[in-house]
């Protein structure tokens, strides 16, 4: 008998454990990207570096915009 | 170009699909001219192509950090379409080229062949007292794809806006002492 609860017991933190894992995103995904920001319907690298090792991973252009003053002031 | 081309659908579409996207603010360059308060929803008024080439340029880079394409000054968003594309499809020729620098040469002679689509006409402004014409219009869409093709795939580490534009106009006063002239709180 106790050793038929145990077995739940085990079984359900197991069930637990998985669920847990699936629901929540690993931790890359959760954490923001450093040195970005949001708006004109993308996402922006606010240094180059940064955005030209995004560049070597996806294998795309970067399009980069020089501007005096902040991009995202009072969107 | 807040306010009118970054805020085109299409334009932020193109960019979110087949870009890496980065903004560098030039407030305290040097190298930087001048510019006016606004916000991207506040009425876009009408200006020409090429407008405040110093306080805002776009360039494409390969995933490498080569300059393939770049801009100065304000562009509207069907010119800036044509950019766009017309840097992707450069991007898909130097994967085959067998001289990449040739490639880029060849690419920007065409690209300035064929009719530039919102291209404003060239517009020359000569400011009282100062040595150089300024070029707008059609005529800075010109003077930024020679730029190209004069440096073709230049690192980004060693682009300036000096070697691309020219020096910001200043104010020479006496003993030798030279001021941007713009408003404080815009520097």
């Amino acid at each position: 008998m106790k050793c038929k609860r145990n077995m739940v017991a085990l079984l359900f933190v197991g069930v637990f454990s998985a669920c847990a894992a699936g629901a929540s995103p690993a931790p890359s995904e959760k954490a923001e990207r450093p040195n970005t920001r949001h708006g004109y319907g993308t996402q922006w690298y606010t240094s180059v570096g940064d955005a030209l090792v995004e560049a070597q991973k996806q294998g795309k252009p970067v399009f980069v915009f020089h501007t005096l003053g902040d991009l995202f002031d009072k969107l | 170009m807040r306010a009118v081309s970054l805020s085109d659908n299409h334009v932020q579409k193109i960019l979110a699909k087949e870009f890496i996207c980065a903004t560098v603010n030039l407030k305290g360059n040097p190298q930087a001219g001048l510019s006016f308060d606004h916000g991207p929803n506040e009425p876009a008024r009408p200006v020409p192509v090429g407008l405040g080439e110093h306080n805002n340029q776009m360039l494409v880079l390969t995933p490498q950090g080569e300059i393939i394409n770049a801009r100065a000054g304000y562009i509207g968003p069907k010119e800036l379409l044509a950019e766009l594309d017309f840097s992707l499809d450069l991007l898909r020729q130097l994967k085959k080229a067998k001289n990449r620098t040739d490639a880029v040469r060849k690419a920007h002679q065409e690209f300035l062949r064929k009719s530039i689509p919102g291209a404003a006409p060239r517009v020359q402004v000569r400011v009282a007292g100062a040595k150089n014409v300024i070029v707008k219009g059609a005529g800075r869409t010109t003077l930024d794809h020679q730029f190209v093709m004069a440096n073709p795939l230049m690192p980004f580490k060693d682009f300036s806006i000096e070697k691309m534009i020219g020096k910001a106009p200043r104010t020479r006063f006496f003993f030798g002492q030279e001021v941007i002239p713009a408003r404080k709180k815009n520097r």
